[in-house]
């Protein structure tokens, strides 16, 4: 029977991958008042609709509750791809509103994309922090998936039977 | 520290490097595969490859070449497919019966079989997966040319290769077909009202479950473990969706040979392993082969061969199949699985879940299978005849007597000869390798049946115009 495809996996990996580092960039740039390029507004509209994607997740694990307008079938992936940074990030763990938290820095990361003077710099050095937590943990797990010396796990339970 | 080595460039040169290799990779399977499902594979690879050049060019920040470093590790998977895609390894009946599925559920679709050394069967639907990649590794203004190449569907299926010869076991891929209707399906109901509510209990249900670990918790804290939660039991509600709305398609598609395959690659395992990371969150199998056979009780399929008659000698073979429904019957009776699911909170509120939505994706399963429901009318007429065949020999191609024979259903080849073929793994009156050497003639037998069942549709199809042509 078909388990869930590893390469489709990796194929999702890679692409929040991509959409991390591009989107921490653009951040940069903005912070440093850099002007953006066409790419680089869209990579932003694209990490912001992700996360609200994340935004409307946490609001359904949280509440039981689906915003108007959510994309269903989206949000609880975004969710299991952010629940990682949410973790790791002392910058998250001072926030008591997981979702509102998502949703100001989606706001943030929209405003830098079409009126960069205006967006709360808070949230977007916020978002930069996730993004780089999350591009981290993506590599670690992609890494993990294909080891590029030796046998993986079976490697390891070998050398400690000797 | 400063230093003069230029990293950047280095590191593109390796992008490069392994681009190129697998483009030349590629390039070598060209002259097998000039045309076909593998060469639009090959092509909208080494297009999406070429164009990641400007890609790697333009990159500024090494964790890019990283991700493309790994992009490429994954579309090298391609090699092994590729490699396993001849026609020697690929019985021609598996082929033509998947395409004919393919075709019917999804038009305008093509199939890329390749077996694998792996024991898994699987369809995956490779155009999102090299949408993905168009969209990663090339840039945008050059990514409409090579997605206006995909076609609407290109199937990657995958069997394991010593189930080559096993025809009958290939029963599993109506299963595998109903994957995207159950996606479909998932997607549909969790936009609904009912499917918004139902999600909504079970966040409920998990804040009364877990009320004493989550009110030790400071605010924040609860937020996160409700979240953990939460993603646990939406996960096992889906997989548990997919799988066994996937199964019904199996069944509608197949009739009882999907229960058959199934029970067949379930009696390798333990029956009532519950759900959980570890095994992707399969539903039990005891759970599912309950499911199947209440699907099929339901639209008369267990009865028809229950009663399957016992006539021109063949008794004992209309015996083996009442025995194996008993012995399925038996299985099924048993509720250790219900009891594990019961006794685990994160399962027992996603089943309840479950419970809530399976019957309207049953019913979605049957509406999207239409016109290609395997019948118990027609199971009731071809079975007898057919495993008459098979008892002379002969494929289970047809019925009746020349001139007046007609074209079996290609299901009902498989079908006829999953009887058979209990009958002969079981009897006792027969030595332990001539018991082994009659199965693998049914199969034989079986796989000739499903390949003259779809080539004589075929040339019926190509040659009735013909004919018309010439009253």
């Amino acid at each position: 029977m078909s388990a869930p495809s590893t390469v489709f996996k990796e194929a999702s990996d890679l692409n929040f991958g991509f959409l991390s580092v591009k989107a921490s960039n653009a951040l940069s740039a903005v912070l440093d008042h850099q002007p953006l390029s066409d790419d680089e507004r869209q990579d932003l509209h694209r990490a912001a609709e992700f996360l609200e994607d994340v935004a409307d997740g946490a609001l359904v694990a949280i509440e039981g509750t689906f915003r108007q307008g959510a994309r269903d079938d989206r949000s609880m992936d975004a969710l299991s791809y952010a629940l990682g940074p949410i973790d790791t990030l002392k910058e998250l763990a001072q926030e008591e509103n997981v979702s509102v938290l998502f949703a100001n820095m989606s706001k943030a990361v929209h405003c830098a994309a079409e009126a960069p003077t205006q967006a709360q710099t808070e949230d977007m050095k916020v978002a930069i922090s996730f993004f780089d937590a999350l591009y981290k943990l993506i590599v670690r797990d992609l890494q993990a998936e294909r080891p590029m010396l030796g046998a993986g796990s079976s490697t390891r339970y070998f050398a400690q039977l000797a | 520290m400063v230093y003069s080595f230029p990293e950047e460039q280095y590191l593109k040169e390796k992008a490069h490097a392994l681009r190129t290799g697998l483009f030349f990779r590629l390039e070598e399977f060209v002259d097998d595969f000039p045309t076909g499902s593998p060469g639009k594979l090959i092509d909208i690879l080494k297009r999406i490859l070429t164009a990641a050049s400007d890609s790697i060019e333009a990159a500024s920040d090494k964790r890019i070449l990283i991700l493309v470093y790994n992009a490429v590790h994954t579309l090298s998977e391609a090699l092994d497919w590729l490699d396993n895609a001849h026609v020697s390894q690929t019985p021609r009946g598996l082929a033509d019966f998947l395409d004919r599925i393919a075709s019917m559920l999804a038009p305008s679709s093509m199939v890329l079989v390749a077996p694998s050394s792996k024991y898994n069967y699987s369809i995956t639907d490779l155009v999102p997966w090299l949408t993905h990649f168009a969209q990663i590794l090339v840039p945008p203004a050059s990514q409409g040319s090579i997605l206006s190449q995909l076609p609407q569907n290109l199937y990657l299926i995958q069997f394991p290769r010593i189930e080559r010869e096993n025809v009958l076991g290939h029963a599993v891929f109506g299963h595998e077909f109903g994957h995207p209707i159950a996606a479909r399906f998932l997607q549909n109901y969790i936009a609904t009202t009912e499917g918004q509510t139902h999600a909504h209990e079970a966040a409920r249900e998990i804040a009364v479950v877990f009320q004493t670990e989550l009110s030790a918790l400071p605010p924040l804290g609860q937020m996160k473990a409700k979240m953990r939660h939460f993603q646990v039991v939406s996960q096992i509600h889906k997989r548990a969706i997919e799988e066994l709305v996937s199964d019904a398609v199996g069944v509608f598609l197949f009739g009882p040979s999907a229960l058959f395959a199934l029970s067949d690659l379930f009696c390798q395992t333990e029956l009532d392993q519950l759900p959980e990371r570890g095994n992707y969150y399969y539903p039990p199998s005891r759970f599912r082969l309950r499911e199947m056979h209440s699907l099929l009780e339901e639209n008369g399929h267990l009865k028809a061969l229950n009663e399957l008659p016992g006539r021109g000698g063949a008794p004992l073979v209309s015996d083996a199949a009442r025995s194996v429904l008993e012995y399925i019957g038996h299985l099924i009776a048993d509720d250790l699985d219900r009891k594990n699911i019961g006794d685990e909170p994160h399962v027992s509120i996603a089943y309840r879940w479950v419970n809530k939505c399976l019957h309207a994706g049953h019913q979605y399963a049957q509406s999207e299978v239409g016109t290609l429901l395997y019948t118990v009318e027609l199971a009731t007429r071809e079975i007898s005849p057919l495993i008459d065949r098979l008892k002379m020999e002969l494929p289970p191609s047809e019925i009746g007597i020349w001139p007046d024979e007609t074209n079996a259903d290609w299901r009902s080849a498989i079908l006829s000869a999953w009887v058979m073929k209990f009958h002969q793994a079981t009897n006792a009156g027969l030595g332990s390798s001539e018991r082994r050497k009659k199965v693998v003639d049914t199969q034989r037998l079986a796989l000739k049946g499903v390949e003259y069942c779809l080539l004589r549709d075929l040339y019926k199809k190509s040659l009735s115009p013909r004919e018309e042509g010439y009253k």
